[in-house]
């Protein structure tokens, strides 16, 4: 037996070196795969999300407030869930470069492939419903609605934006509170709409504002979801 | 037993079997990875035993690590990679001492020499002593590393890829940029 050999025994002998049992490289493999796993889901429902946002049809609502293009399209684009899509997509390809064999995937595809597979999955999460689930659920938390960038754009009753919950329904308006807590009287003569306010239902609105505390609607829809037919389509009276 | 009749993953099995077998793997592989290390680091014999001493230590402590999907060759050669490069990065300061057997090598450093076509500009002889003396002390560990894996070692882009945790065309490309460096390195001392 070599010197290197009797030395090695004697070292492992004297200080009772271990192996390491098997179960815990399986488990750091596997644990890197749910980590890819987790992270590539998570980026599928940022961008479910995101396509909610979209469809919720704010983008077309907005081009009532005659901005150019550009404004109502930086207003409206999602940057925190866009942000989220992006570091869960970086995420995603870390985990897959440390699984065992991974570092022999070639980065930029690995990046390509993690970025297919969340945009098809949350192509089909937002399909079966869940970024409106997702965006529902967070918009109804006090606490979650900073990261809801809706609610700060539409908080502009200035700009002719509002949103809140209905607390009263009479017949020529509607007594609002704004999602910041604001009670707004707004007055819904000029509007005709096409689904029922009651109240409860949160809405975005769209008009101006005529005093403190008051504003005058030009067209109305759900908060949720794009909002039915006809629904605050202006007919002005005048 | 013959033990050049056994395989690397036989002799993984047998030693994680029985630990009195780890010391064929010892036995098969101490030289290649002394040779390895000496090839790598500009240090003394007393730092490469040391060194050995460490690699093996984690050897045993991860053979159940080693997945047969993947070269014993390769698996191992990672591990001696990781301590040359901590070794390497304590002692980045030190005055580099070159080690004489390192003239065993005269062949494979008169092709690398070769293949950076400096003949024109100097002799055979000359050039060989310059991509030594470069690779000893001219040149980062990133690409010291591809080109001893790659010419001293005679380790293909793929062992190499699983040696160093990267992918093959970053191997290559390193490869490529080592030489190119190394040879820049020449003609600037030749320049001084």
């Amino acid at each position: 037996m070599s010197e290197l050999n009797e030395k090695l025994k004697e070292l492992i002998s004297a200080e009772q070196i271990k192996q390491k049992p098997k179960w815990r490289f399986l488990l750091k493999n596997w644990l890197f795969w749910a980590f890819f796993g987790v992270a590539v889901l998570f980026g599928a429902l940022s961008l479910a999300v995101v396509l909610e946002h979209y469809r919720a049809d704010d983008l077309l609502m907005l081009k009532g407030l005659n901005k150019s293009f550009t404004d109502y399209f930086f207003l409206t684009v999602p940057y925190f869930w866009l942000v989220s899509f992006a570091g869960f997509i970086l995420l995603s390809w870390y985990n897959l470069r440390h699984v065992e064999g991974g570092y022999r995937i070639n980065p930029w595809l690995a990046a390509l492939l993690n970025l297919l597979v969340s945009l098809l999955l949350g192509v089909a999460l937002f399909s079966f419903g869940v970024g409106e689930l997702v965006s529902e659920t967070i918009d109804r938390e006090p606490a979650f609605r900073c990261f809801n960038q809706r609610v700060l754009v539409w908080e502009n009753p200035e700009e002719g934006m509002l949103a809140g919950k209905v607390v009263k329904v009479a017949k020529q308006g509607l007594v609002v509170i704004s999602f910041a807590g604001r009670e707004w009287l707004v007055d819904t003569s000029e509007v005709e709409l096409g689904f029922e306010i009651k109240v409860g239902l949160e809405v975005r609105i769209i008009g101006e504002q005529t005093g403190q505390g008051s504003f005058e609607a030009h067209d109305i829809r759900p908060w949720f979801g794009p909002g039915q037919s006809g629904s605050g389509v202006l007919r002005r009276v005048r | 037993m013959n033990l050049k009749e056994v395989d690397d993953t036989q002799l993984v099995k047998q030693a994680l079997a029985n630990k009195e077998q780890f010391w064929l793997i010892v036995e098969r592989w101490e030289k290649p990875l002394a040779r390895y290390l000496k090839r790598f680091l500009t240090c003394t014999n007393e730092d490469v035993e040391d060194l050995l001493q460490e690699v093996f230590i984690k050897v045993f402590k991860n053979l159940n690590g080693y997945n047969e999907k993947f070269s014993f060759s390769s698996w191992i050669y990672k591990i001696a990679h990781n301590e040359a490069i901590s070794f390497w990065r304590k002692t980045k300061t030190r005055p580099k001492v070159i080690d004489v057997d390192m003239e065993l090598d005269l062949d494979i450093v008169e092709n690398l020499a070769s293949e950076l076509n400096l003949e024109k500009e100097f002799a055979q002889k000359e050039t060989s002593g310059m991509v030594r003396e470069a690779l000893e002390r001219g040149l980062k560990a990133n690409y010291k590393e591809v080109l001893v894996l790659r010419y001293f070692e005679d380790k293909s882009y793929e062992e190499m890829a699983d040696i160093l945790q990267k992918p093959m065309g970053t191997i290559a490309a390193l490869v490529n940029r080592a030489k190119g460096k190394l040879k820049a390195v020449i003609q600037k001392k030749d320049i001084i």
